[in-house]
């Protein structure tokens, strides 16, 4: 089972995430921001990043302190569509992919897919 | 006074320098000419003394010189009278011999009767006894023999007359001189002499009776310098010789200093004829000169006075022509002080006559104005004629001035521009004054004028500044609320979408339910693409940068434009900025294009031109824009130009703001032209617009350049490594994708067979699989992803090589695809070079040719 950890604020938001990805067979836990520290060893991380230009560097780090191996996943409001899959800035914070809300639970699922593969 | 513009006080204070010492030369000429006439005057005064001198000397030497010859023609015919009764005396005693003293007498006083001068005639024996007189005399007198005359004549037969010294007569002891002659016997021995003494005392009478005046003399003396008879009497210095006085001039009149008592007195000689006399006439020459002297203090002390008046009158000159300069130096310097004034205040003046319209114009003024210093200006018309103002200000101007003629302003006061002859427009203030009659008709309009361009340019830099900062204060906070809503929205977005989704599925097709969720999805898609919208003109969005090829991306957009262009709608495109880049990326830049265009065709919904041009341009100095400034570098200038009805003032403010639309209600989301301004702002670049109502309207977009980029979808290099027609194949699921994989290996050489379903690719993979000579597959894709199609492939057909394409580069993935023998991970977004490199690589190692065969 593919461990996924997601960090989102928006409960809708969070549940409609927790159900697409269980749905394609991920193990999926939901996780407050503020309790990213004490998350347990997971395969992906997939982390909202409000306002990315002010608090986003941060959160990013904090994230990437608590699971320095795990791939990560940013997602977020204030992304430009279009810029997903190639971001040189936010794999310069260590995140793998970026993906702009709102987007599809294909847009996600590829995503997710790229970065661990499918559910096994 | 002429001076040059450029350094004033040094030429001031130059003149100054000049001025002061021409002013000294002058006084020292003044000085030199007062003295010149002043000596002038003295000499030509003291030559006259001279002359007069020269005069009253020669007057008295004539004058003494006559007067002695004169006196000295009396005292001949006094003398030869006397002599000539000696002569008939000795005659007559010669021949009678008388021998009766009575008798004898008595014919000597009948002789001597008719002389006064001849005291007595006496005739003496050869002992110089008396013998015969001529009269008794109160005494007897003994001998005469010890006279000097007696001895002469008895020793020297041939004397003839001879004058005794002058001497005091023996009988009567009155002085006289002695004239003898010698008397012979018939043998002709000495019979004694006859004498006469001749009264000195006549000779004395005749002299006092001719006035000299004082200082003066009349002297007879003896041509041996013995003085006779002196007049007036010096009874000392009778029978005392004064050689001198005979020896200096044999005849006429001279100067002599006299042996007495050293005074210098002229002296007139004259020689009594016939007899060792000598009359000379003498006068001090302190007397002689007393009158000139008179005369030549006179003149001295007019002379003196006259030379100190004029003294005084040049001294006086030379006072005020200091206290004139003084006076001048003060007003040149007050003078240039208020032109420094001028000058450092940057002020020129002006003083109209308004009356015949002349006038003055300082220097300053006209260079204010942008006219030369030494413009010559005839006349107040004249000037402003020649003067370019800017029409905007011409009618405030003349408002100004008329409201100040007709005395509704207490001073004039007017901002102007001035075009100069560089082209630029200066801005003029200026200020006055009219100075009016009794009955307030204006006669002379006064005042300055300043330059102000700076003042009026840091005005409006200021206020374009405020307008800035207002402005990007404006969309700061439009940032953070739309990055605020943005968040919010994406997320209930989000949620509405994606649960829109999971009940879009579970609805049966063809439903009611299916119906109504297709619409909320739809509704929710709009709802998406205005956040999107809102996130790119406040710029809060974040996304990528990257060197953007600028003209593949118009190009592009013109593209998709061309298939919604109205058809009486003509595009005119011209692009020439090669390879320029800019650095943000593609799709906001496809915004800008977008936006402008479709604001353009809407102005021209009835039919027009369109015209779209992009070049390069290098911007060299700071340059303004309507929105937004320019900093020297090099710049991407995309202008987009409609024939459409342009833009009237009060829009062309406020076009840019978010939400401002001139469309009716539902028809525009008034995002177009802001998010224009958003994006552009980002990339860093500036917009102008420049409008004509009526006649169209045209954006010009500057976007920095950062390099060069190459197109996308360059032409081939030949360079590159080429296929001989092997057969790739090739799986993506976006199809736009496949199609370009495809093309790109067409170009190269390659015979591609394009896939968008892995599971397609899989099925005819599954029936040909030694069709193929290489695959190219993307690892996301939604039913089989590119690694779990190799794996399936590589069951079939080991040897195939295989290249995954991945937009993603993770370390994982890259294990993967080496665990699974995949040859090489190509990275998205694909480049031609980086796909020939890689198949040109893969397939050298492994020739295809056996392997199909």
């Amino acid at each position: 089972m593919s461990d996924v950890v997601i960090i989102e604020e928006d409960k809708l938001m969070c549940s409609l995430l927790t159900e697409w990805l269980s749905a394609e067979g991920y193990s999926v836990r939901s996780v407050a921001p503020r309790e990213s520290q004490a998350a347990n060893k997971a395969d992906l991380v997939i982390v909202d990043v409000y306002m990315p230009r002010h608090e986003g560097k941060s959160r990013l780090s904090a994230v990437k302190s608590a699971h320095p191996e795990t791939p990560l996943i940013a997602i977020s409001g204030q992304f430009r569509p279009g810029l997903a899959g190639s971001c040189s800035a936010a794999h310069a914070l260590g995140v793998q992919q970026v993906i702009a809300k709102p987007f599809s639970r294909r847009d996600l699922l590829l995503a997710v897919r790229n970065v661990i593969g499918p559910a096994c | 006074m002429a001076r040059g513009p450029v350094t004033p006080q040094e030429s001031d204070s130059g003149s100054l320098l000049a001025d002061a010492t021409r002013a000294a030369r002058v006084r020292v000429w003044i000085v030199v000419i007062g003295v010149l006439v002043i000596a002038a005057f003295a000499g030509s005064s003291a030559y006259d003394a001279w002359r007069s001198y020269e005069r009253t000397i020669s007057a008295n030497a004539r004058e003494l010189g006559n007067l002695a010859k004169t006196l000295a023609e009396q005292a001949q015919d006094s003398l030869q009278t006397s002599d000539l009764l000696l002569r008939d005396t000795v005659t007559w005693y010669e021949t009678e011999h008388p021998e009766s003293g009575d008798v004898a007498s008595a014919k000597l006083a009948a002789r001597a009767a008719g002389l006064p001068a001849v005291r007595v005639v006496s005739i003496m024996d050869e002992h110089g006894v008396p013998r015969f007189r001529s009269r008794e005399l109160p005494a007897t007198v003994a001998s005469v023999s010890d006279r000097t005359y007696f001895i002469a004549q008895r020793d020297h037969p041939d004397l003839g007359v001879v004058l005794s010294d002058p001497l005091l007569t023996k009988a009567e002891h009155r002085p006289a001189i002695v004239m003898s002659r010698r008397l012979d016997k018939r043998d002709g021995s000495f019979d004694g002499i006859v004498q006469a003494e001749v009264d000195l005392g006549a000779f004395q009478r005749v002299y006092e009776a001719i006035y000299l005046g004082q200082g003066s003399a009349i002297n007879l003396l003896r041509d041996d310098g013995m003085l006779v008879v002196r007049e007036p009497q010096a009874p000392q210095a009778f029978g005392v010789k004064f050689p001198e006085l005979v020896a200096a001039g044999s005849e006429g009149a001279g100067l002599q200093v006299s042996p007495i008592d050293k005074e210098p007195r002229f002296v007139g000689i004259a020689h009594v004829a016939g007899f060792p006399l000598v009359v000379a006439v003498t006068r001090d020459k302190r007397v002689a000169l007393e009158g000139w002297r008179d005369q030549a203090y006179r003149v001295a002390a007019r002379t003196l006075i006259l030379m100190l008046l004029g003294a005084l009158a040049i001294a006086a000159l030379v006072y005020q022509l200091r206290r004139i300069e003084v006076g001048e130096r003060a007003l040149r310097q007050s003078e240039e002080r208020y032109a420094l004034a001028m000058e450092g205040a940057n002020e020129g003046h002006f003083d109209w006559n308004i009356a015949d319209g002349t006038g003055f114009l300082s220097p300053r003024m006209k260079l204010l104005h942008g006219r030369s210093v030494d413009a010559v200006v005839t006349s107040r018309e004249a000037w402003f004629a020649e003067l370019e103002i800017h029409p905007d200000d011409i009618a405030r101007m003349d408002a100004a001035r008329r409201d100040h003629f007709e005395g509704r302003t207490d001073h004039y006061e007017a901002e102007h521009r001035v075009r100069h002859p560089d082209g630029q427009w200066r801005w003029v203030q200026s200020r006055g004054r009219a100075l009016r009659d009794g009955s307030g008709n204006v006669l002379r309009f006064v005042g300055s004028a300043i330059d102000i361009t700076a003042r009026k340019n840091a005005e409006a830099e200021k206020e374009r500044l405020e307008t800035q900062l207002r402005q990007s204060q404006k969309m700061e906070a439009m940032g953070t609320l739309a990055g605020g809503i943005a968040h919010d929205f994406n997320n209930i977005l989000g949620a509405i979408l994606g649960y829109g989704e999971l009940a879009q599925k579970a609805a049966p097709e063809d439903s009611l339910v299916r119906r109504y969720l297709d619409n909320v999805m739809h509704a929710g898609g709009r709802a998406k693409a205005l956040v999107e919208r809102i996130l790119a003109f406040s710029r809060s969005g974040v996304g990528e940068r990257g060197p953007v090829n600028v003209q593949s991306v118009i190009d592009e957009t013109l593209e998709l434009l061309a298939a919604s262009m109205p058809p009486n709608v003509r595009l005119d495109k011209r692009l020439d900025a090669g390879d320029a880049a800019i650095l943000g990326d593609a799709t906001q830049l496809h915004q800008v294009a977008m936006n402008l265009c479709t604001n353009a065709l809407q102005a021209m919904d009835k039919g027009g031109v369109l015209e779209v041009s992009l070049d390069r341009a290098d911007v060299a100095q700071s340059y303004r824009l309507s929105h937004g400034s320019l900093v020297p570098g090099a710049y991407a200038k995309l202008t987009v130009s409609d024939t459409g009805g342009g833009i009237p003032p009060q829009v062309l403010d406020r076009m840019f703001d978010p939400f401002f639309t001139t469309k009716g209600v539902g028809e525009g989301t008034g995002l177009g032209l802001s998010l224009v301004h958003g994006i552009v702002s980002d990339l860093g670049g500036a917009i102008d617009v420049r409008t004509t109502v009526g006649d169209g309207t045209v954006f010009t977009i500057w976007l920095p350049i950062v390099g060069e980029a190459p197109a996308p979808a360059a032409k081939v290099d030949m360079s590159l490594p080429h296929g001989q027609g092997q057969t790739v194949l090739i799986v993506d699921d976006e199809k736009p994708l496949v199609a370009l994989g495809e093309e790109i290996l067409a170009e190269l050489g390659y015979e591609p067979v394009g896939f968008s379903s892995s599971t397609a690719a899989l099925e005819a993979f599954r029936e040909a699989p030694q069709r193929f000579d290489i695959v190219l597959t993307d690892e996301t894709m939604p039913e089989l992803t590119g690694t779990a199609l190799a794996r399936e492939m590589q069951l079939l057909r080991p040897d195939i090589p295989i290249v995954l394409m991945s937009g993603y580069s993770g370390a994982q993935l890259h294990e993967r695809a080496r665990a699974l023998g995949i040859r090489e991970v190509l990275h998205k977004p694909l480049q031609t070079k980086d796909i020939a490199e890689c198949l040109g690589r893969i397939l050298q190692h492994c020739t295809p040719a056996p392997t199909r065969a």
